[in-house]
């Protein structure tokens, strides 16, 4: 039982990540029927601009490199010893990180589709596929070469020392998952709220709903789908510094398999359903631990694509999703 | 339409010449380069490096090419080489850790005229192939970190290697494991040829000298999260966990899976073998890699009498200090740098580059014998390393110690 | 392929009934009209494009002799891996370009293939022993591309009712089930990571290899000298197959089956409502595009002499994607020309700069290889948002309604020339 409970958490963890990829990939085909391949690498892209940022906040040496630059910078020398050790700090130093990687990556994400997406918006669905299959490459890439191929992310001190929290017998959950567990539940939640509270929210829908209709309604299109393209990325770069938090690396090729997977979590949710991707995201994340652990974590991934090409065959709607019927 | 297809033909005609132009080009040139460096009073060598540069496991390919770049530089300086009038140059073939590049960049390597040696690879997945291109030219191959054990059994008397194969390496983890007092282990392999192999050995051993496994497990490659097989390590409660692979994420992900073993509260140590035997480990891993011990081929090589010297020039050459398989890179290319030498003094300089001459290197590499940074270096009958030392290492205050409380065989 | 004949008749038949009138024989569903589109009026065939192509062809068989000779081993098992890889790419164009399907895991079936012609060669091999060795291949080959079509097959049955995008996904998981599950040695066949084959078997060698090896060899002056070294040997085996695919895959474009490819490819629904059995079509799509993987793949394993799992790796699926993509859907000389361009253009730099720059070269060696992947990637977004349909092309097809098709010598009354005025004369074949 504590065994089954321990994965639990573990699935649930992960998925959480999963769940906030897989919105990226939900939000945009609801509005433009196009499979995001390339919000794989805005979760790669915010974990390098979220290690950038934190080295920047609590690596003496970066810091003193980036005032050789930029001299203002050396304020930060001052302010690395209350963000790394001090609770408050790390708090502070933790919104800073996610905030910068959030908007940076949000802003690239619209880049991407100013140039690369909207132009083809009237072809066909394969050409904007290829298109951002393309554009995956070309971030991966370009990451490898101004970057690097695998970057150490800093674990700030105060992170490392906190213990792991015992819930009961032995389970026990590392206080970095906790973080992440209770971050992805108050943003999904707050997403949530937006899209069907707010007026941008209601715009979104309806956008999603009839492109041209809401058009004539007076809402404007463009700008709705370049909001769609800065929150996705904006919440695929949180997942992506979680990454660089948990597991201490960001390599250039790190957005693929979780890209994958969330895409199958969105699937199966339902795409274009924000619901169905949060819950895609979490049963994903749960499949697999249960699957890795009375199974083989050898075939994880195979398991994984093989309920997405089940979905896809049996239930291309997902579960929560409505059926779509091919029109002519 | 038609002017289309002209333009299409005239094209391809114009791609397909390209090639052959560049090709004639550089032919002139190397052969120009060749003869001046005939004439002269120096002759210079190649000697082929292959492994992974740009792409794969890159941090065991920079360091190994950057040893073969420091052996040739001292090389170059010494007096054994400008008495015979001899010098050396690197062509480095970056293989990026994948089969299907061999036969280039095998090649490409073949394609230099004075190839003397080539020192490589890295992969056991590449080395096979590459060394197919070898073998067919003649030309001596000494790996330094392709650990496969049956490399040296297919017939290939121009493969050597000077690092130790995973069937010594896993024994002796084994044995220093029940010597720690040690009883029940989990075993767990990256999904890597080199891992499987290390894992197949280390449980060969481990089960006969009475040690239990109580779960064998598999990760895959690119894999980042390992919370499922730490949550399966705690249930099955082993005295500690062997982790056949690599450290890195892009080849294996040794440091990820440490750190979140403990993360994830076990106790006990992680163990491996050479390839998480290296900083980067403890860089990756931070804190949870305390603890942590090590299998490596050779003696540590600080405390070889050449090893200190290495890596002292090492540093001042690339500013990092040696890891991974590098010494045994810069073992494997005085290998040839001294074979080239006794040829050359048996056979006269101008005969060294030619089929007779590879031939006659290859025979004198294998019955090579001179003091290394990893040890004696010699061959046995196969080709493999004579020098059947293995260290085991622990990580202690964030960096690799001798493990204090095991006896060095 | 005769093989997919014999194995495919009544399958073919039952699709021939959903087609148009008038029966071909199986042959000509699979290989389309060999002999005709080539030479009889359909296509322009000007003394000038007969003289290019032969002078082509004389340059691509004399070229290895003249690497080969002068020592350049890089170069001539670059231009094997550029072969490899066009033979794979017409596979995926006979998927994507034809019949509008989008593959993101070609190296799926490239790796059937190989481990496919490695596992049958083995016992193959001991079965006929020594002097039958020469045999082994060509078999395995054949043996390779069906166990590839199976699989093609295997996979269109569940993937027939997705759309494009989804099948892309798909396609795309399926190529990382393959890969994962030849790593992890089902049945203990592909002996996992360690690859094959496996320690203590030999690949046997393939026809004539060794025959020539030992008796051909032309030496002029001091600098050229040529041998049949394994590079050598596979330059002209590939070439020959890819010769051979070109004329295949070109004459099933031509045929029925590459009529109902176009129609499905344009609008599924409407071409489905005039009849065409889009089951079938997409079927022989998947099983046509999966046999030249395995062909190829059969290729690489001899090539290599072993296989382990690394080669397949999705990268590798989207470079071929790319070559199709970049040189254009469809397009036969456009796949060509992506194949040498994509994967010829990197192994010149790393040629140059392993032969010219001395120690830089190396760094400039491992940027190339991440700056391709740079430029495929910026070239796909440009390509796609410029000019989709890729550097060359695919023709448009017009069809007569009535009689044969029109020949070069125009006869401008046709309706399809008309309304498309701006088709130069003598252009409209298909």
């Amino acid at each position: 039982m504590e065994f089954f409970v321990q994965l639990l958490i573990d699935g649930l963890t992960l998925g959480g990540m999963y769940a906030l990829i897989a919105l990226g990939f939900t939000l945009v085909y609801g509005i433009l029927l196009m499979i995001n391949f390339a919000h794989a690498e805005m979760f790669m892209t915010g974990g390098f601009i979220g290690y950038g940022v934190l080295n920047l906040l609590s690596n003496e040496s970066t810091i003193a490199t980036a005032s050789d630059f930029f001299a203002p910078l050396s304020i930060l020398q001052s302010t690395q010893p209350f963000f790394t050790t001090t609770a408050l700090g790390f708090i502070l130093m933790m919104l800073i990180v996610f905030g910068v990687a959030a908007v940076l990556t949000g802003l690239l994400g619209m880049t991407i589709e100013r140039f690369a997406y909207r132009p083809l918006r009237n072809s066909p669905r394969l050409c904007a596929l290829i298109s951002a299959l393309g554009m995956s490459l070309f971030l991966q890439n370009f990451v490898l070469l101004a970057v690097g191929h695998r970057m150490v992310f800093p674990t700030p001190e105060f992170l490392a020392n906190l213990n792991a929290v015992p819930l009961f017998g032995s389970i026990r959950i590392a206080p970095i998952d906790l973080i992440i567990f209770v971050t992805c539940l108050v943003l999904l939640f707050t997403l949530d709220r937006f899209v069907s509270k707010s007026k941008l929210g209601k715009a979104m829908r309806a956008t999603s709903q009839d492109k041209d209709a809401a058009g004539l309604m007076g809402i404007n299109i463009n700008s709705v789908i370049a909001l769609t393209f800065f929150i996705g990325p904006a919440l695929g770069a949180v997942a992506g510094t979680f990454f660089g938090l948990k597991y201490g690396v960001v390599t250039f090729n790190m957005g693929l398999f979780p890209g994958i997977k969330a895409f199958t979590a969105a699937v199966l949710g339902g795409i274009g359903n924000l619901r169905g991707a949060m819950l895609g995201g979490f049963l994903i994340g749960v499949l697999e631990a249960l699957a890795s652990g009375y199974l083989s974590i050898a075939y994880r991934d195979v398991i994984t694509f093989a309920i997405l090409i089940l979905i896809l065959i049996f239930r291309p709607g997902g579960l929560l999703g409505e059926s779509v019927v091919e029109k002519v | 339409m038609k002017r289309k297809l002209r333009f299409i033909l005239a094209a391809m005609v114009a791609l397909a010449l390209a090639f052959a132009l560049v090709a004639c080009n550089g032919d002139d040139n190397g052969y120009e380069n060749g003869d001046d460096a005939r004439n002269g009073d120096t002759t210079t060598f190649v000697i082929g490096f292959g492994g992974p540069i740009s792409q794969g496991a890159v941090s065991f390919g920079v360091g190994a090419r950057d040893a073969t770049l420091l052996a040739v530089e001292q090389a170059n300086a010494s007096d054994e080489a400008r008495d015979l009038g001899i010098q050396f140059r690197v062509v480095e073939g970056d293989d990026q850790s994948d089969p299907s590049m061999a036969p280039q960049v095998a090649g490409a390597l073949i394609s230099e005229r004075d190839l003397v040696g080539v020192v490589g690879h890295f992969n056991s997945g590449v080395t096979d192939p590459a060394g197919l291109v070898y073998n067919e030219h003649g030309v001596v191959q000494i790996s330094y970190g392709s650990t496969r054990p049956d490399l040296t059994h297919m017939g290939r008397d121009n493969f050597f290697r000077t690092c130790a194969t995973d069937a010594l390496q896993g024994p002796t983890a084994a044995d220093s494991a029940w010597e720690l007092g040690f009883r029940t282990a989990v075993l767990i392999d990256d999904s890597s040829p080199y891992g499987e192999g290390l894992a197949a050995a280390f449980k060969e051993q481990w089960e006969n000298i009475g040690g239990e496994i109580l779960l064998e497990e598999r990760t895959a490659q690119q894999e980042s999260d390992f919370a499922p097989v730490v949550t399966r390590i705690n249930a099955a409660d082993p005295d500690f966990v062997f982790f056949a692979g690599t450290y890195d994420s892009s080849s294996g992900a040794g440091a990820m899976f440490a750190r979140q073993l403990k993360d994830g509260g076990f106790e006990g140590p992680t163990m491996g073998g050479d390839g998480i035997q290296v900083d980067g480990f403890i860089t990756e891993a931070g804190q949870q890699s305390e603890g942590t011990i090590a299998t490596k081929p050779g003696m540590p090589i600080e405390d070889m009498p050449e090893g200190a010297a290495f890596i002292e020039d090492f540093v001042a050459l690339t500013g990092n200090t040696p890891g991974g398989f590098d010494a045994f890179a810069f073992d494997a290319a005085n290998a040839i740098i001294n074979a080239v030498y006794e040829v050359a003094r048996a056979d006269g300089v101008d005969n060294v580059a030619t089929p007779a001459g590879r031939r006659a290197i290859i025979d004198a590499v294998a019955g090579i014998n001179f003091p290394g940074v990893t040890g004696p270096v010699s061959f046995d009958a196969n080709g493999d390393s004579a020098n059947p030392i293995v260290s085991t290492f622990l990580v202690d205050g964030g960096e690799w110690i001798i493990h204090p409380d095991v006896s060095t065989p | 392929m005769t093989n997919t004949k014999n194995t495919s008749k009544n399958t073919t038949a039952a699709y021939e009934d959903q087609a148009v009138k008038g029966k071909p024989s199986a042959a000509e569903a699979v290989f389309g009209n060999i002999a005709k589109p080539m030479f009889s009026g359909k296509k322009a065939t000007t003394p000038l494009k007969i003289a290019l192509t032969a002078l082509l062809l004389v340059v691509l068989f004399v070229l290895p002799i003249y690497l080969q000779g002068m020592g350049e081993a890089l170069l001539l098992a670059s231009l094997v891996g550029i072969g490899l890889y066009v033979i794979l790419a017409l596979g995926l164009n006979i998927v994507i370009g034809y019949a509008g399907m989008l593959d993101f895991g070609r190296m799926a079936f490239y790796a059937v293939g190989t481990y496919a012609a490695i596992i049958l060669a083995i016992p193959l091999a001991n079965l006929l022993g020594p002097s039958l060795e020469g045999l082994v291949f060509p078999v395995v080959m054949v043996g390779a591309g069906l166990v590839a079509a199976f699989v093609g097959w295997l996979l269109s049955l569940p993937v027939m009712r997705l759309r494009g995008d989804y099948l892309a996904i798909v396609t795309l998981g399926f190529g990382e089930i393959v890969r994962i599950t030849l790593q992890n040695n089902p049945f203990d066949l592909t002996n996992g990571l360690l690859g094959l084959p496996k320690s203590g078997d030999f690949m046997p060698s393939p026809p004539f290899f060794e025959y020539l090896r030992d008796t051909v060899q032309w030496a002029i002056g001091n600098e050229f000298f040529f041998t049949v070294t394994r590079n050598v040997y596979w330059y002209y085996m590939v070439l020959i197959m890819l010769i051979i695919a070109i004329i295949v895959v070109r004459n099933q474009d031509n045929s029925r089956l590459g009529r109902s490819w176009a129609a499905m490819r344009e609008d599924e629904v409407a071409a489905s409502a005039m009849g065409v059995n889009i089951t079938k079509a997409k079927t022989w799509a998947f099983v046509l595009g999966a046999f030249w993987g395995g062909i190829a793949g059969a290729c690489f394993g001899f090539f290599l002499g072993g296989i382990s799992p690394e080669p397949f790796s999705f990268l590798n699926s989207v470079i071929v994607l790319a070559i199709v993509v970049i040189g254009g859907m469809g397009s036969i000389p456009g796949v060509l020309v992506g194949g040498v361009l994509i994967m010829g253009f990197p192994e010149l730099i790393r040629w140059f700069a392993m032969n010219h720059l001395g120690q830089a070269g190396g760094d400039i060696q491992s940027m190339v290889a991440n700056f391709r992947n740079l430029f495929l990637g910026l070239l796909m977004v440009i390509m796609m948002a410029v000019r989709t349909e890729g550097l060359i092309p695919m023709k448009p097809k017009f069809y007569k309604l009535f009689g044969k098709a029109k020949s070069g010598k125009g006869d401008n009354s046709d309706a399809s020339a008309a309304t498309t005025g701006a088709a130069p004369k003598g252009g409209a074949g298909s």
